[in-house]
């Protein structure tokens, strides 16, 4: 899966495109793996180009919230399309992890949240 | 008598197969349910959850993905061998507390539940079948 990096004021947007399902979810893992080695615990997820969700790819995608808020970072969700939202609502996802309409409304409640936490 | 048509896929049991079968069940839906993508998501999710778990757990080789649709309702049968397994009795199982509480896993019983108008199981000739409903009409 191609997942495109871009660092805004130390958080890390990620941007992955195609379909976040079981047959990807390894390599996402590896590339968030990586960011997570490095100390990169601000995160932003830009859903905006990903068509498709399945649970294990909500399954991946809990697994880095898990791993950045045990860190002590902050991650959310962005510009999810409507079946991607719909898969997040339905498991109740949407409770444990934010989700903002676009990536700039994500990444001012990052900010926001890490200025509360300092 | 109602016009009914089916499309049959056997696939070798690995997730790469999945997603091509899914492309084809998302192309039936689209014609199933035409501007309704919602629904057509909807069914087209649990089947993949479906087929996911065919793969990931019965130990099966091949797995069979049977299409049927008419003008009242798309029905979605996902049949593999390996043991006798319940999804439905798991499924109904799962109430909304276990899965606000619940971090990983899990989810993909979850939403076919969710996601379909009927759900049921059959376990036939050492084959368990998945059989998964959903109106055209509403």
């Amino acid at each position: 899966m191609d997942v495109k990096i871009e660092m805004t004021d130390d958080v890390a947007v990620l941007i992955p495109a195609g379909n976040l399902v079981a047959s990807e979810t390894d390599s996402f893992n590896l590339q968030i793996a990586k960011l997570i080695e490095n100390n990169i615990l601000f995160m932003l997820l830009d859903m905006s180009r990903i068509n498709f969700i399945d649970s294990s790819g909500l399954d991946a995608v809990m697994a880095v919230r898990k791993l950045v808020t045990n860190g002590g970072g902050i991650i959310a969700c962005a510009a999810l399309n409507d079946n991607v939202l719909k898969v997040f609502r339905v498991t109740w996802a949407d409770q444990k992890i934010s989700i903002t309409t676009t990536r700039s409304d994500g990444l001012r409640m990052i900010q926001e949240l890490r200025t509360a936490q300092a | 008598m109602m016009n009914e048509r089916m499309l049959t896929i056997e696939f070798e049991a690995n997730f790469r197969n999945v997603d091509i079968a899914r492309a084809a069940l998302q192309g039936i839906c689209a014609e199933c349910f035409g501007v309704d993508t919602e629904r057509a998501s909807d069914i087209t999710m649990a089947a993949n959850e479906a087929m996911n778990n065919a793969v990931e757990h019965t130990g099966s080789t091949t797995v069979k993905l049977e299409v049927a649709w008419n003008d009242k309702e798309l029905r979605v049968f996902v049949i593999s061998g390996g043991s006798y397994f319940d999804p439905v009795t798991a499924a109904a199982e799962l109430d909304q507390e276990d899965m606000r509480e619940r971090d990983e896993g899990g989810y993909g019983l979850y939403m076919i539940r969710e996601l379909v108008d009927r759900f049921d199981y059959e376990y036939r000739d050492s084959c368990n079948i998945w059989k998964l409903y959903k109106s055209t009409s509403l």
